[in-house]
């Protein structure tokens, strides 16, 4: 057999385009449907493990899907809004832990979430870099958002509104990045973290600004331009910062309600079962396994078609390597007439398929890690967006 | 050395209704037979017979002592391997091989030959007789006419073989290198004893073999 292999190997290496391209094509073809096995498989391990971290959420009444995207993944940045008197009837029931949720902007392509310092704690995202939160217009940068941004502890970021005509929306404010977080592969590291009061400045619903010019003797004020706003939160001028309104009624877009047990949760659950409130709550694991029953029936025709497509290259492989033994017919006769027997023949056929096989084994087993590799980062956005 | 009685064979009816006859044909150890005359006499026919590669109708065909007409075919292809060597008219070497590769292609696809240091020893002997030593490495397609002549040659003799049936074996060459090839190849034979059947066309070498056969004359027909 060792000279079978040897004469099969010359024989490749000589055409090596040709025995190349069949390689690419086998490996492809074999690779292609296990990397988006993987793709799948990682994807729904990822999404399923996101959504058994976040036991319920409640928001506005709209798609459950949306909220929950919007809880989890900070997506759909237009879901209608809740308010912090949701937060606080969930605060206040004392069944669960309430982490409020303010997810409306987008920063040079990063999600921009408004939280409280119990959301760090709870999804145990622990600061690599600088430090935490601590005052106003501070932000945290998930591992994947310093990345991208390319900023450091110390940096600043200024928000801006996400297109001209957005005149209800973000406010200008430069953010001072204080820290930047440990990785966690999940959503987190592409998000940059805010207090929710800065995401209310942002908002528009709170602000810093001069103090006004005192009034005269006579109790009149001078009338002047309106007082300078400041665009950037510091030692000298945050104790100007102050909100108007009812603090109730701030928007959030979400709560995550991390029940204290079963009964908690049952209970919970109950205070959302009518239809006419405003608000609904929503179980994310629920949410995240019909999404990913969609999907799945999306991969079984994949797969119908893959066999096919499969089948197809297959039959076309064949072909070339029956056109390719046509070509090879005289060679064959030469051996024949050498003394080669029918086996030996065969034999050779054998080892250079085998040969290929193997090669194509190989590369398609490179190519599934590439695609592992190259999918661990991108599987959630792939199916988030 | 070759022996032939009676011999009669026809191809099958869809290759045509020629019949070949030879009622006796001899050979001498390490004879050298010019075989010629016109296409379709059935010159590569009677090779083909010898080697065993087709069985005659009738008759007998010994060679080297042996019954190659009464062998199975696995001991023809047994009897091919050890006691036969072959040049073909289009030389049938192995492009994606080197030369060395080539010369040793007989023994890389038969079990029956063992790829000793040995032979690879007659190898560079064999290549050093023929003057290409240097480049047995080299692939096949970077040598000459001549020199890719010069490797069927010792593709043909290393196994040391009884009989070499050689099939034009100098029709693509300028007149200077057949005259030259047929040196290296009777050199070679005469080293290793070895008898030579070879079919030409080329009436300027007749003169160079110990007999000559003119298959216009001979015994045979076509119906």
């Amino acid at each position: 057999m060792r000279q079978d292999f040897y004469l099969a190997w010359r024989h490749l290496r000589h055409y090596r385009i040709r025995s190349l391209v069949l390689i690419a094509c086998l490996s492809l073809m074999g690779a292609l449907p296990i990397a988006m096995h993987v793709l799948l498989d990682q994807g729904e391990s990822k999404l399923l493990a996101r959504a058994r971290a976040t036991p319920l959420v409640v928001g506005a009444r709209a798609s459950g899907l949306d909220l929950t995207l919007n809880a989890l993944y900070f997506g759909n940045p237009d879901l209608p809004r809740t308010t912090m008197a949701e937060f606080d009837r969930v605060d206040d029931s004392s069944w669960a832990l309430a982490l409020p949720i303010y997810s409306r902007f987008v920063v040079k392509g990063q999600p921009l979430v408004g939280i409280t310092l119990d959301y760090l704690d709870y999804r145990q995202l622990t600061v690599d870099q600088g430090e935490t939160l601590t005052t106003l217009g501070d932000a945290v940068l998930g591992a994947n958002a310093a990345t991208a941004l390319g900023l450091k502890v110390g940096d600043r970021l200024l928000t801006t509104p996400g297109n001209l005509f957005d005149l209800a929306g973000i406010y200008p404010l430069k953010l001072r990045i204080t820290g930047i977080l440990g990785r966690r592969d999940n959503p987190d590291d592409q998000a940059i973290f805010i207090d929710l009061k800065t995401a209310w400045i942002i908002e528009g619903l709170g602000h810093g600004h001069e103090a006004p010019v005192s009034p005269g003797k006579n109790g009149a004020r001078p009338a002047t331009a309106s007082p300078v706003t400041f665009t950037e939160v510091t030692p000298d001028n945050v104790a100007s910062f102050h909100f108007h309104g009812d603090p109730a009624t701030y928007p959030i877009s979400a709560v995550i309600a991390v029940p204290k047990d079963t009964r908690a949760s049952t209970l919970l659950r109950g205070r959302y079962l009518d239809d006419t409130q405003p608000d609904q709550l929503v179980v994310p694991l629920e949410i995240t396994r019909h999404l990913l029953d969609n999907i799945f029936r999306i991969r079984d025709l994949f797969d119908l078609v893959l066999a096919l497509v499969g089948i197809a290259t297959l039959l076309a492989l064949s072909l070339v390597f029956w056109l390719s033994l046509r070509m090879r017919r005289e060679e064959m006769r030469t051996l024949f007439l050498l003394g080669s027997s029918r086996l030996t023949l065969l034999r050779l056929i054998l080892a250079e398929s085998l040969l290929l096989g193997l090669a194509s084994l190989a590369l398609g087993f490179f190519w599934v890690r590439l695609a592992q590799q190259g999918l661990n980062e991108s599987t959630l956005r792939f199916f988030m967006h | 050395m070759i022996r032939i009685e009676g011999l009669q064979f026809r191809y099958p009816a869809a290759e045509g209704d020629f019949t070949l006859r030879i009622p006796r044909f001899d050979l001498k150890t390490g004879e050298r037979l010019a075989i010629t005359g016109p296409s379709g006499t059935g010159k590569t026919t009677l090779l083909k017979l010898i080697a065993g590669i087709e069985p005659p109708l009738e008759g007998s065909i010994w060679v080297d002592g042996q019954a190659v007409h009464a062998m199975s075919d696995s001991a023809r292809r047994r009897f091919r391997i050890t006691r036969l060597g072959f040049i073909f008219q289009d030389l049938q070497l192995l492009e994606y091989l080197d030369m060395a590769d080539n010369i040793l292609h007989p023994y890389r696809i038969n079990p029956a030959l063992k790829l000793s240091p040995a032979v690879r020893q007659r190898l560079r002997q064999l290549a050093a007789d023929i003057g290409l030593e240097h480049k047995l490495g080299q692939p096949v397609t970077a040598l000459s006419q001549g020199e890719r002549q010069r490797v069927a040659i010792c593709r043909a003799v290393l196994t040391q073989p009884a009989l070499v049936l050689a099939d034009e074996p100098t029709a693509s060459l300028d007149p200077d290198n057949k005259l030259k090839i047929l040196d290296v190849l009777f050199r070679t034979l005469d080293r290793e004893s070895a008898s030579l059947i070879a079919v030409t066309h080329d009436h300027e070498l007749l003169g160079r073999f110990d007999r000559v056969i003119d298959f216009s004359d001979y015994h045979h027909a076509q119906a």
